[in-house]
């Protein structure tokens, strides 16, 4: 099994790295983009024998525990 | 040689580099036996009397600061030691580890305006709850900052509790003690530069006190916290 975790923050955090970036491509004559975001994607690939109920439940825990920290991040969660 | 008073752990995460300053600091007095325990233990190896998770860039700041000290061993001591009500404090990268590991609400982001900041800064003691601000007697404390992620953000209501609760205990202040956007160095919201868990005995902060302790530093501010978790 192979899972997709993805991760954006949340809309109204700030992310002073996209604004930097957004202001220094505008600043070099790149135009119309309204707003720029950046999201994560991670992929757990499982070894054989771990079921998929067993192995989309682990994803699910270390997507929540560890990838993602909930006070500003959301996340999905995909089976590739 | 009798044994000293009191035990203080010093954690030391891969990539923590403050241990030894915290070390000496802390271990100032004579009635106190100050030792660095690994990550890799899940015990203290007997009783503390206080615990400190020292700055520094554990596991390289890999994924957040931080969040990797969630899959350490001693994690599951350190959350085992805040239930029982011993005193710990995170100091810069331990505050962004004790927030990540969820001992404390909040998160620290990259700083508001994404530089890294090295500089002094004014701190208003707004909670004595902490084991470690109960004896400060200043309101206002001079201690040093050096991050790049230490831009506190909570939720709105995350913010209304903490004020609730009293659990904001240190906010940055300038020179006169006046707590003001202009005197915010990164951004974080309510100003807020460290707080404590809801029953007061676990406090993260992002200014470093053991910076400020010393003989041979610019200042001692630093000391009205160690010696108030000491007494």
């Amino acid at each position: 099994m192979k899972y997709s975790v993805q991760v954006k923050i949340k809309d109204g955090v700030l992310d002073p790295e996209m604004e930097t970036l957004q202001r220094l491509l505008r600043r070099s004559g790149v135009k119309g983009i309204r707003q720029l975001t950046h999201t994560q994607q991670f992929v757990l690939e499982f070894d054989d024998q771990v079921d998929a109920t067993e192995a989309e439940r682990v994803a699910r825990t270390v997507a929540g525990d560890v990838l993602a920290n909930p006070e500003i991040h959301d996340w999905t969660l995909d089976v590739l | 040689m009798s044994d000293p008073a009191l035990r203080i752990a010093i954690i030391d995460f891969h990539g923590t580099l403050c241990e030894r300053d915290c070390a000496a600091a802390f271990g100032q007095a004579a009635h106190v036996e100050t030792m660095l325990v690994s990550s890799e233990k899940d015990s203290f190896s007997g009783p503390v009397h206080a615990i400190v998770v020292p700055g520094g860039f554990s596991y390289g700041d890999y994924i957040r600061p931080g969040a990797m000290a969630r899959t350490a061993p001693i994690t599951r001591a350190l959350y085992a030691a805040a239930d029982a009500g011993t005193p710990i404090i995170g100091i810069c990268n331990g505050f962004q580890i004790l927030c990540e590991i969820r001992l404390l609400p909040g998160v620290l982001l990259k700083n508001r305006d994404g530089r890294f900041i090295c500089r002094e800064t004014g701190l208003r003691v707004q909670s004595r709850r902490s084991p470690f601000l109960a004896g400060v007697k200043p309101d206002v404390l001079r201690v040093p900052i050096a991050h790049k992620y230490g831009q506190y953000y909570c939720s709105a209501e995350t913010l209304a509790e903490l004020q609730a609760n009293d659990q904001i205990a240190l906010c940055y202040c300038d020179d006169e003690g006046q707590i003001s956007d202009a005197a915010n160095p990164n951004g974080s919201v309510g100003h807020i530069a460290g707080v404590t868990n809801k029953a007061g005995n676990v406090l993260g902060m992002m200014p470093h006190p053991e910076r400020r302790a010393m003989p041979w530093h610019a200042g001692k501010d630093g000391n009205w916290m160690i010696e108030s978790v000491c007494a």
